[in-house]
C-alpha cells in the first residue's frame, strides 16, 4: 500500500464503517460493533503510517477532483497533509478508538446502540475528513457531518425518559435530551452560516477555496479586500462565528453544559476530546493568512489584528466566565463541561496572542495546540472515568456520590491524575502547556489578558479540587446514597482511560521536549510560508527570566485556588454552605454563577421567547391569509385554466387536421410580422 | 453501406423475425429480444468508434446507395448515442414486459427498424436521404403504438397519429421540393451554399413555414400536438419511453439541423417564431397535465412541456443555448424513459393507469416506486438531479441572449410541474384502497436493470455534469460551426 492511500483511507475508513453493523447479520450480536470499532482502529493506523510521510517541509497535497465553478476555480476533494493535519488526525483516530472501546462495554443494554455506533463511527469519519481537507468545500462538509452527528448524539435517549433528564436538582428546573440536542444544532447552525458567509466572501476576493492557494495569494486577495475598509473585519466575524459557536466560546456557549444529555463516551469523544477542538484547528488553520496581513504585508493592514484581538480576547474571557461556572456545578459532567468550555478559551487565547506581536508567533501557536493535544488526552481520561462514576452511583450530581477511594483504587488514581494535569500541577501534561500559554501573552505584551488568564488558573484548581473532593472524599462512609454497584468497573472500559492516564503523565514527563519538537515543527512550517525568517526557526528563546515568571505565577495561582478547596472539601475545616448563607455578597455571587451570569435566560427571552410568542399571531393573520391565497387561490385558478386548455384535446380527428392549417396561418402572420415587413 | 451503426441496426432488424421464427421452434421466442439488445450494443459500439474517429478527424462525409448522401459530425454522434443508449433499456425492459404478446419477433424488428430509422435521421447529410430514414422511423413507429391490435385504444391512438404525421410528412416533402426548385440541390451544406448566394425570397418563407409544420407535428409543437397524448398514453410502455423519450426529440434534431444550417438566411425570423411556440408549447404542455388522472396521459403531457424547454434553449440560437437543448435531450430520454417504463412496471402488475387505482404502491414496490419518484423529482428540475443542470444551461443561455422572459417562462412552468409530478408522487404513497395494490409484488429483475442504470445515471449526471455538458458543447459547436 502507498503512502498516498493513508489519508484518503484515515477518513474514509471510519465513513464507511458507521454503516458496517447494518450490513453484518444480526446473528453476530454485539460482535457487529467491535467491527465498527476496527474500522476506526484501521484509521488510527492510517494516521500513525501518516506520520512517516510527514512532509519535511511545507505541505504536501493529494487533490481529487469534484466539479468546477463557472468562474474556473475547482471544488476537490483533496488532503492537505502539514504537521497540523497530521498531528491532530492522530490524536483525533488514538482518542476515539479508545473511546469506542470503552463503549463496547459501557452502551451494552441501551436503548438505540445501533444509531449510537452509527453516529459515532461516521462523527470519527467527518472529524478526520474536516481535518484533512485542503479545501474550505471539503472541510466545511466534515464540519456539518460532526455537527449532525453531535445532534443525534445529544439527542440519544429521544424517548426523554425521565431518568435521562440533566439539570436540576429540584427546584431547578430540569432538561430533556431532545431539547438539548435541538439546542446545540441550532446555536451552532447559525455559527455555520455566519462561517459560509465569511468562505463566500473570501472565495468572490480570492477566486479559490483551497487552502494552500488561499495562503500563497493571501498578498493579493488581502490587499484587495483591505481596500475597502470594514469588509475584512466583517468577514473576520463571519468566520469566527463559526469555531466560536462549535468550540462553545462566548457567546455562543450556552450549547455545551447541556450537550451532556447523551451517554458519556459521547460527551468525551464529542464534547471534550475532539469536536469542540474543531473550531480551534479552524482558527489555527485560517491563522497564517491574517498573521501575514497583519505584520507583513506592505502596508501592515490593520483590520487583520481583529482577527487576533476577538480570537484572545473571546478567549481568555470565556476561560474565566467557564471557570467560574463550574465553580458551582453539581453535576459532574456539567462541571467537566464548563471546564471544557474554559480550557477552549486557553487554547483561543493561545492562538490569539500569537498574532498580537510579530515574536510570540511560534510560542503562541505551539502552546495552543500542545494544549490541545494534552486536553483532549487528560479530559477524555476524566469524562471515562466519569462515566464509570455516574453508572455506578446512579446519579449526576456530585453530591450524591460518595465513594471510597479503597474500593475503586485504580478509578481514583486516574482521575486524580487527570484532575492534576487539568489543574497544571507539574510535572504533568497540563502544566507545560498551560505555561506556555502564559508566557506567549507575557511575549506578546497582553498583561490584560495573562492576568485573566493568571486569575482562571486559580478558579481552576479550585473547581477540580472541589469536585473530586466532593465525590472521593467525603470522610464518613455510609455508602452511596442511591446504592449502586460500588468497586472497579469491567476491564475493558478500565484500560482506556488507564491508558490516558499514563499518557497523561508520560507527555508531562517529556513536556519540555515535546514541546521544544513541536515547536521546531510549527516554525519550520511558518518559515516555509515566509511567515518568519530563517534566524527565527532556531527559537525565539526568551530571556530565563520571563520565562520564570509564568511558572511562578502559574503555581502560585494553583495555591491560592487550591488552599480553600483543600480545606473545604477534602479536609473539612470550613462549611461552606454557611459561609455562603451568611454573607449576602457570597450569596449573591453563587447565584450569580449557579444561573450561568444570566446569559442562559438573556439567550432564551431575547431569541427564544419573542419568536414563541409571534408564532400565534403570524399563524392567524399571515399564514392564515397566505394559506387562503397561496393553497386555494393558485390552485383553484390553475385549475379553471387546466379546465379551459383541456378543451384544445378533442380527440376528433378532423379538428386536430384543422389544427394544421390553422398552425399554417399563425406562421404565416407571425413571419409577415417579422419578415416580410 | 451507410456506416456501421446503421448496418448493424438494418441487418439486425432484417434477421430478427428469422432468428424468432427458428427461436418459436424451441418456444423460447423471447430470446429473440436478446439478439435483439446485442446488436443494439453492437451498435452503440461503433458508434462509440466513430465518435473517437469524429473527434479526432472532423465531420465524415461519403456517398452511399442511390447517391444518398452521409454526413456524420459531432451532433449526429449526440443524438445516436441517446437513440441507441434509450433503444437497449426499453429492449432489455421488453424481455419481460412483452412476454405475453403474440409476434415478439416483429416487435423487436419494428424497435430494430424504428431506430435504425433515427440513426438514419441523424446521420443524413442531404434532405432526401433525411426523409427516407425519417418516414422509415414513423412507419414503424406507428405500427409500434398499434402492435396491441387486438385492443381498440391503441388503433384509434394509431390512425390518428398516422393522419397526423402523413400529413406533416406530406408538407415537409412539399417544403423541400420548393428548397429544391430554389438550390436545385438539396444536400446539406450545398443548400447552405445556395441560399447565401441567393438570399431570402417569398419562396423561401413559404418552404420555412412548410416544413416547420411537417417537423413541428412529429415534436409535437402546440397546436399540433394532439395525437402525442393519444399515442404515447396507448403504445406499450417501452414504445412509450422511446416516443416521448427520443422518438419526439428527432423532431427537434431536425429543427436545428435545418434552422442552423440550411435555413440560415432567414434565422431571426426562425428564432423568434420558435421562442413565441416554445413559450406555447410549455405553459400548454404543463397546464393541461394538472388534473389528469391517467398516469401515461400524464407523462404524455409532460414531454409536451419539455419539448417547450428544449425550444427555448434553441430559439436563444447561442452555443450555450444549443448545449442546454442538446443535453435536456439527453437527460429528458433518461428521465422521461425511467419514468415510462416505471410506470409500465406497474401497469405490469396492476393493469391499470389510473392513477387513483395505483394509490399506495410505492409500499409493495418500493424499488419501482423510488425509481420513479427519482426521475420525476429529476424532470421538475431538483438539483442535484440531472434535469436542473440542463434546465438550469437553457434558463442561462436565454439570460445570457437577452431572453430572460423566456427564462422565467421555464422557471415558472418547473414550479406549475412540481404540482403533478408531486401529485404523482403523493399517489404512489398514499394508504392502499385497492385489493389489486395489495397483491402486487416488487417487479421481475430484467426490468428493474435498466431502471437502476438509469436512476443512477441521473444521479451520476447531476452530480458530474461535466463530460455531458462537454459532449453537448462539441455537438453544438458542430452545428454551428459546422455551416
Amino acid at each position: 500500500m502507498t503512502i498516498e492511500l493513508a489519508p484518503w483511507l484515515c477518513w474514509a475508513m471510519p465513513t464507511i464503517g458507521s454503516v458496517v453493523h447494518f450490513v453484518l447479520p444480526k446473528s453476530l450480536g454485539r460482535a457487529r460493533y467491535a467491527a465498527v470499532a476496527l474500522f476506526s482502529f484501521v484509521a488510527w493506523m492510517m494516521a500513525l503510517l501518516m506520520i512517516f510521510s510527514m512532509p519535511s517541509h511545507g505541505y504536501e497535497e493529494l487533490r481529487g477532483f469534484w466539479f468546477s465553478l463557472p468562474e474556473g476555480a475547482s471544488v476537490g476533494i483533496g488532503i492537505l497533509l502539514d504537521s497540523l493535519s497530521i498531528i491532530l488526525a492522530n490524536l483525533v483516530a488514538f482518542l476515539s478508538f479508545l473511546i469506542l472501546v470503552y463503549s463496547f462495554k459501557y452502551m451494552e443494554g441501551e436503548p438505540g446502540e445501533d444509531r449510537y455506533w452509527f453516529f459515532m463511527s461516521l462523527f470519527i469519519g467527518g472529524m478526520l475528513m474536516l481535518i484533512l481537507a485542503n479545501n474550505f468545500i471539503f472541510f466545511f462538509i466534515g464540519w456539518k457531518i460532526v455537527g449532525l452527528c453531535s445532534f443525534g448524539l445529544i439527542g440519544h435517549y429521544y424517548t426523554d425518559d425521565k431518568k435521562y433528564w440533566i439539570g436540576g436538582p429540584p427546584p431547578h428546573p430540569f432538561q430533556k435530551p431532545s431539547r438539548c440536542g435541538l439546542k446545540a444544532l441550532l446555536v451552532t447552525t447559525f455559527g455555520d452560516v455566519a462561517l459560509l458567509g465569511g468562505i463566500i466572501i473570501i472565495y468572490l476576493y480570492s477566486g479559490t477555496f483551497n487552502f494552500v492557494e488561499l495562503y500563497e495569494s493571501a498578498s493579493v486577495w488581502l490587499s484587495k479586500m483591505a481596500e475597502t475598509p470594514g469588509i475584512l473585519t466583517i468577514t473576520t466575524l463571519l468566520l469566527l462565528a463559526g469555531p466560536f459557536a462549535k468550540s462553545a466560546q462566548f457567546p455562543f456557549h450556552e450549547w455545551l453544559p447541556e450537550a451532556m444529555a447523551g451517554p458519556t463516551p459521547v460527551s468525551a469523544l464529542i464534547h471534550a476530546a475532539t469536536m469542540v477542538k474543531a473550531g480551534v484547528y479552524f482558527v489555527a488553520r485560517v491563522l497564517p493568512i491574517f498573521y501575514f496581513g497583519a505584520w507583513l504585508a506592505v502596508p501592515n493592514i490593520q483590520e487583520a489584528l481583529v482577527f487576533f484581538v476577538v480570537v484572545a480576547s473571546v478567549g481568555g474571557f470565556t476561560a474565566f466566565l467557564a471557570g467560574t461556572q463550574a465553580m458551582v456545578a453539581l453535576e459532574l459532567k456539567k462541571a467537566l463541561a464548563y471546564s471544557t468550555m474554559s480550557v477552549i478559551g486557553y487554547m483561543m487565547l493561545s492562538l490569539g496572542v500569537a498574532g498580537m506581536s510579530p515574536t510570540a508567533l511560534v510560542e503562541g501557536f505551539t502552546s495552543g495546540i500542545f494544549h490541545l493535544i494534552n486536553h483532549g488526552i487528560f479530559k477524555a481520561a476524566l469524562f471515562l472515568c466519569a462515566g464509570v462514576l455516574i453508572h455506578a452511583s446512579h446519579s449526576i450530581y456530585i453530591t450524591d456520590m460518595n465513594f471510597s477511594r479503597k474500593e475503586m483504587k485504580f478509578t481514583w488514581a486516574f482521575m486524580w491524575i487527570a484532575s492534576l494535569a487539568l489543574i497544571g500541577i507539574p510535572p504533568l501534561s497540563g502544566f507545560w502547556s498551560k505555561d506556555g500559554i502564559l508566557l506567549s501573552c507575557l511575549e506578546s505584551g497582553q498583561y490584560a489578558l495573562f492576568a485573566l488568564a493568571a486569575l482562571t488558573v486559580a478558579v481552576t484548581s479550585f473547581y477540580t479540587i472541589r469536585f473530586m473532593g466532593i465525590m472521593f472524599h467525603k470522610g464518613h462512609s455510609e455508602g452511596n446514597s442511591h446504592g449502586g454497584h460500588v468497586g472497579e468497573p469491567s476491564i475493558v472500559m478500565l484500560i482506556p482511560y488507564g491508558i490516558l492516564a499514563v499518557l497523561t503523565v508520560g507527555i508531562g514527563l517529556v513536556g519540555p521536549w515535546m514541546k521544544e519538537a513541536l515547536s521546531g515543527l510549527f516554525s519550520e512550517q511558518f518559515h516555509d510560508l515566509h511567515l518568519i525568517s530563517a534566524e527565527n526557526v532556531a527559537h525565539a528563546s526568551a530571556s530565563p527570566a520571563a520565562e520564570v515568571v509564568p511558572i511562578a505565577a502559574s503555581l502560585a495561582m494553583i495555591l491560592i485556588g487550591a488552599f480553600p478547596a483543600y480545606r473545604a472539601y477534602i479536609a473539612h475545616k470550613l462549611e461552606v454552605s454557611s459561609i455562603i448563607n451568611r454573607h449576602g455578597l457570597l450569596k449573591g455571587l453563587h447565584n450569580f454563577l449557579w444561573n450561568r451570569w444570566y446569559m442562559d435566560s438573556f439567550f432564551n427571552n431575547v431569541f427564544v421567547k419573542p419568536v414563541l410568542a409571534s408564532r400565534e399571531p403570524t399563524a392567524k393573520y399571515i399564514e392564515g391569509g397566505m394559506d387562503l391565497a397561496l393553497n386555494v387561490g393558485i390552485p383553484k385558478l390553475f385549475g379553471q385554466i387546466n379546465n379551459n386548455i383541456r378543451k384544445l384535446q378533442t380527440g376528433i380527428l378532423s379538428v386536430n387536421m384543422l389544427y394544421i392549417l390553422g398552425f399554417m396561418l399563425i406562421l404565416i402572420i407571425a413571419f409577415l410580422l417579422l419578415g416580410v415587413f | 453501406m451507410f456506416s456501421p451503426p446503421i448496418d448493424i441496426l438494418l441487418i439486425f432488424a432484417l434477421t430478427t423475425p428469422l432468428i424468432g421464427w427458428l427461436l418459436e421452434r424451441i418456444k423460447k421466442v423471447q430470446l429473440c429480444g436478446v439478439y435483439a439488445s446485442i446488436g443494439l450494443m453492437i451498435s452503440l459500439w461503433y458508434i462509440y468508434e466513430l465518435f473517437g474517429n469524429i473527434s479526432s478527424g472532423g465531420a465524415q462525409t461519403f456517398t452511399s446507395f442511390f447517391s444518398s448522401q452521409l454526413r456524420i459530425d459531432m451532433l449526429g454522434i449526440f443524438m445516436a448515442t441517446i437513440f441507441v443508449l434509450i433503444g437497449i433499456f426499453a429492449s432489455v425492459y421488453s424481455l419481460r414486459y412483452m412476454e405475453r404478446d403474440t409476434g415478439v419477433p416483429l416487435f423487436y424488428s419494428l424497435l430494430l427498424l424504428m431506430i435504425s430509422g433515427m440513426v438514419g435521421t441523424v446521420f443524413a447529410g442531404d434532405f432526401f436521404t433525411f426523409f427516407v430514414f425519417w418516414e422509415m422511423m414513423c412507419i414503424s413507429s406507428y405500427t409500434l403504438v398499434a402492435f396491441r391490435k387486438q385492443r381498440w385504444e391503441p388503433i384509434e391512438a394509431a390512425f390518428k397519429y398516422l393522419i397526423m404525421s402523413s400529413a406533416g410528412s406530406a408538407t415537409l416533402l412539399f417544403g423541400m421540393s420548393i428548397l429544391y426548385g430554389i438550390c436545385g440541390t438539396l444536400n446539406f451544406q450545398g443548400l447552405h451554399m445556395a441560399l447565401s448566394n441567393v438570399g431570402s425570397s417569398v419562396w423561401l418563407y413559404v418552404s420555412a413555414i412548410f416544413i416547420l409544420i411537417g417537423l413541428g407535428v412529429k415534436s409535437a409543437i402546440v397546436p399540433l400536438h394532439t395525437w402525442l397524448p393519444d399515442a404515447h398514453s396507448a403504445a406499450p410502455s417501452p414504445i412509450s419511453a422511446m416516443l416521448s423519450g427520443v422518438v419526439v426529440e428527432t423532431g427537434i434534431y431536425a429543427i436545428c439541423r435545418v434552422g442552423f444550417t440550411v435555413l440560415t438566411g432567414i434565422e431571426v425570423e426562425w428564432l423568434s417564431v420558435l421562442a413565441i411556440l416554445s413559450l406555447v408549447t410549455m405553459f400548454v404542455g404543463n397546464l393541461t397535465p394538472l388534473l389528469q388522472t391517467d398516469l401515461k396521459r400524464l407523462l404524455a403531457y409532460s414531454s409536451i412541456g419539455h419539448i417547450g424547454y428544449m425550444l427555448a434553449g434553441l430559439a436563444t440560437g447561442t452555443v450555450l443555448g444549443l448545449t442546454g437543448t442538446l443535453m435536456h435531450i439527453f437527460n429528458h430520454g433518461i428521465m422521461k424513459g425511467a419514468a415510462f417504463l416505471c410506470a409500465g412496471m406497474i401497469l405490469y402488475r396492476l393493469e391499470t393507469r389510473e392513477m387513483k387505482e395505483m394509490a399506495g404502491i410505492g409500499r409493495k414496490m418500493p424499488i419501482t416506486a423510488a425509481i420513479f419518484a427519482l426521475s420525476l423529482f429529476a424532470l421538475t428540475g431538483m438539483p442535484p438531479l440531472n434535469g436542473f443542470i440542463s434546465e438550469l444551461t437553457i434558463i442561462m443561455a436565454t439570460v445570457e441572449a437577452n431572453m430572460a422572459w423566456l427564462g422565467i417562462a421555464v422557471i415558472v412552468n418547473s414550479v406549475i410541474s412540481a404540482a403533478y409530478y408531486l401529485r404523482t408522487i403523493k399517489a404512489l404513497l398514499q394508504p392502499i384502497s385497492h385489493k389489486k395494490v395489495e397483491e402486487a409484488k416488487e417487479g421481475p429483475l430484467v426490468m428493474l436493470i435498466p431502471l437502476l442504470i438509469m436512476a443512477a445515471l441521473i444521479v451520476v449526471l447531476g452530480i458530474f455534469p461535466d463530460t455531458l455538458i462537454n459532449f453537448a458543447r462539441s455537438a453544438a459547436i458542430a452545428l454551428l460551426g459546422g455551416g
